[in-house]
């Protein structure tokens, strides 16, 4: 075939190709190009390659959990009321009320009760050691790791101090890790969250305090309806569809979360 | 006072943006913490201006705006700083789960600094259409810049990213 005469395709033309972003006559016209010149191939793969690098550059900010203080920072001022928190109902919530029909009402009431007009006191007790699992590798001197691995899920495990962790859910995430949503208990008030374990280690994807310390510049003020909505996103991203029965999740406490 | 049904919604769809904020935070500054604070300042930007939000139409591309709004006043105030080198974000590399970091993981973080090393008018758009996924037209609309403004500059910073990442070609 006789080489073809064609404009002159410039890098901005041939981006907005490569990017979907020509009209369908004059992308066709490129693709043409690119076919009769090796070149203009070349210069096309490395352009789209280039985008495809660029399109993974901090992906895994995605997966981060959301730093509270940004979560703080939406419901700051909101004056939620607890209807608000109650309102917002997602399939995972439906689905473990199928498996935990009366746990699940009776939990999600205490969880907003409890996150009402208390706020976090100094901290400096084993309480605050509890609550230190904050995004990141629960230590197995945590008593949170050993409720997470051994306690079945709606039974109490007493943390010592009078503070109780209640394991509120299991499940496979999306990913194929085993996740746990789970309540803690301590000095009164009540901080909710999510870990997965993965390796051998619990890995917290979300945790929710109840208030923080005023003497901390950061600090915020929660209203009710922040903890369900933010905990209702991270649960969305790794929900897998269903949540484990009594009999499963015991199985899998005897296998200590392992496959 | 309570709120009502709606701003509670969008305080929920807000709280939903904000993996895709505080990518688009990291994108253009370069690091967390500094990420983190243009996300939770946007934040209590647009929640004190809910009122010039139109209904109907994106809050995604409204809160980049204001994202990207509070960057550039922030850039100006501080010319001189340049973006920082992340630190904690070799430090995500390394910790990865233990996992082989794979080449494309290495290619990947060379892009990230090679973004980051763009004149931030290149880099914005960079965030929004080649990280983010945005239209031209939507980066148009969040920048405020016309479209062949918006072609020239992502060309300019292809060919740049192309050359540092890619050598060998032309």
């Amino acid at each position: 075939m006789a080489p073809t005469q064609h404009e002159h395709i410039d890098d901005e033309m041939l981006i907005a190709f490569l990017d979907g972003e020509l009209p369908a006559e004059q992308s066709r016209r490129v693709e043409q190009a690119i076919n009769d010149d090796a070149g203009l191939a070349e210069r096309a793969e490395r352009l789209a390659r280039v985008a495809e690098l660029a399109a993974q550059a901090h992906r895994h900010v995605l997966d981060e959990p959301m730093p509270q203080r940004l979560l703080g920072a939406v419901w700051q001022d909101s004056g939620a009321e607890p209807a608000n928190a109650e309102v917002v109902t997602l399939p995972s919530r439906r689905r473990f009320a199928d498996t935990f029909p009366l746990a699940a009402a009776a939990s999600v009431a205490l969880v907003v009760g409890a996150l009402l007009g208390q706020q976090f006191g100094d901290g400096g007790t084993d309480s605050h050691r509890l609550m230190q699992a904050d995004a990141g590798v629960i230590v197995a001197q945590n008593p949170l790791y050993t409720a997470l691995e051994q306690t079945p899920s709606q039974q109490r495990f007493e943390a010592g101090n009078g503070d109780v962790i209640l394991p509120v859910m299991s499940f496979q995430a999306t990913d194929g890790r085993y996740c746990r949503e789970f309540q803690i208990n301590a000095d009164r008030k009540v901080s909710i969250g999510v870990a997965c374990k993965r390796d051998g280690y619990w890995n917290t994807e979300i945790l929710l305090a109840a208030g923080s310390r005023p003497a901390d510049s950061q600090s915020y003020q929660p209203a009710s309806g922040y903890s369900q909505a933010a905990l209702d996103v991270v649960l969305d991203s790794l929900w897998a569809g269903v949540a484990y029965g009594p009999a499963e999740e015991k199985a899998l406490i005897q296998r200590a979360w392992r496959d | 006072m309570g709120m009502d049904d709606s701003e509670t919604n969008v305080r929920n769809d807000i709280v939903a943006l904000i993996p895709r904020l505080r990518r688009f935070g990291r994108t253009l500054t370069g690091n967390a913490h500094d990420s983190d604070d243009l996300v939770q300042s946007a934040i209590e930007r647009a929640l004190k201006s809910l009122g010039q939000w139109e209904r109907g139409t994106r809050l995604d591309s409204w809160m980049f705006r204001i994202t990207q709004n509070l960057w550039i006043d922030h850039c100006r105030a501080n010319t001189r700083r340049g973006i920082s080198t992340s630190i904690d974000e070799l430090h995500s590399l390394s910790s990865e789960d233990g996992r082989k970091t794979t080449e494309n993981q290495i290619m990947v973080r060379q892009a990230e600094q090679a973004i980051a090393a763009l004149p931030e008018e290149q880099r914005s758009l960079v965030a929004l259409v080649l990280v983010d996924g945005l239209s031209y037209r939507e980066a148009s609309q969040i920048l405020g810049v016309p479209m062949g403004t918006v072609m020239s500059r992502l060309a300019r910073a292809r060919k740049t990213l192309a050359m540092q990442l890619l050598p060998g070609g032309e």
